[in-house]
């Protein structure tokens, strides 16, 4: 038989321990069904997650695309413009070398006709004919 | 009548042959020249080109011969970024490609073109050549 005083001196203890088996088979099923719901929101977070991120990758494939894309016509027109100026030089070589042609060509003339004049004056003074 | 239409042709065709080593040898200076520049300074010349008009020309000024030399060819051609000379069949073939193909994205690579010493030889007048009429 226990003693009286050890059975009083449990009883809080035990109480206690019965309170806490009460509280554990209520709240139990409460605290299993939110910790249920709060995995199913994870993931449905985590897939919500798993999509923008896809979304993301997405956008940024098209970006890449499109940078690819322009760089590429930056390109073309970079190569156009070069060959632009490039040809613009050639034609300009070759107009500057006419023009000098034509240049040579006008005082080569210049000087014949300096000559042919510096001829007849001598002539003139030569003969005494008078200057026209 | 026929003859004379014949000839004006044949007299064009040479003109155009002396223009193309013209417009080269005053790009001479600065290098090989692309052939889409050239094609483009022809245009502006009133020689307006075809790719495969162009890729004939150039066959004929690059094959060439000229007296008294042991090399032929007026011109040399190559595809820019190449490091290595490329012989007389390769350029030939260069050249077919070229004027097989729509454009440098298809044919892969833009042609070049620069002249030999037989063709500013030519230009200044210390070389002969037949079927080209020198144009200053």
């Amino acid at each position: 038989m226990p003693d009286l005083k050890d059975v009083i001196g449990v009883t809080p203890l035990l109480l206690f321990f019965i309170i806490l088996a009460i509280v554990i088979v209520k709240l139990g099923p409460n605290v299993l069904s939110h910790r249920k719901e709060i995995k199913v929101r994870e993931f449905d977070v985590r897939q919500l997650e798993a999509t923008v991120s896809r979304e993301q990758a997405q956008a940024l494939e098209k970006l890449s695309a499109s940078l690819g894309a322009m760089s590429s016509t930056l390109r073309d027109v970079a190569i156009e413009q070069r060959r632009a100026t490039d040809t613009v030089k050639m034609l300009q070589r070759v107009n500057t070398d006419s023009t000098d042609q034509v240049s040579r060509s006008i005082s080569d003339l210049n000087e014949r006709l300096d000559r042919l004049e510096t001829g007849h004056d001598e002539q003139r003074q030569k003969t005494g004919a008078p200057a026209h | 009548m026929m003859n004379n239409a014949k000839k004006q042709e044949h007299q064009r065709t040479e003109r155009l042959r002396g223009w193309i080593v013209l417009l080269l040898y005053k790009a001479y200076a600065e290098g090989p020249s692309e052939l889409a520049v050239l094609m483009e300074a022809l245009d502006a010349m009133n020689f307006p080109l075809t790719r495969r008009r162009l890729a004939a020309e150039l066959q004929y000024l690059k094959s060439i011969e000229i007296p008294g030399r042991e090399r032929c060819g007026l011109l040399r051609v190559f595809c820019l970024g190449e490091t290595q000379s490329i012989n007389h069949v390769d350029q030939s073939k260069l050249l077919q490609r070229y004027a097989q193909t729509a454009g440098d994205s298809e044919m892969g690579c833009s042609l070049a073109v620069v002249l030999t010493a037989n063709g500013i030889d030519f230009q200044e007048h210390n070389a002969t050549a037949s079927g080209v009429l020198r144009v200053e």
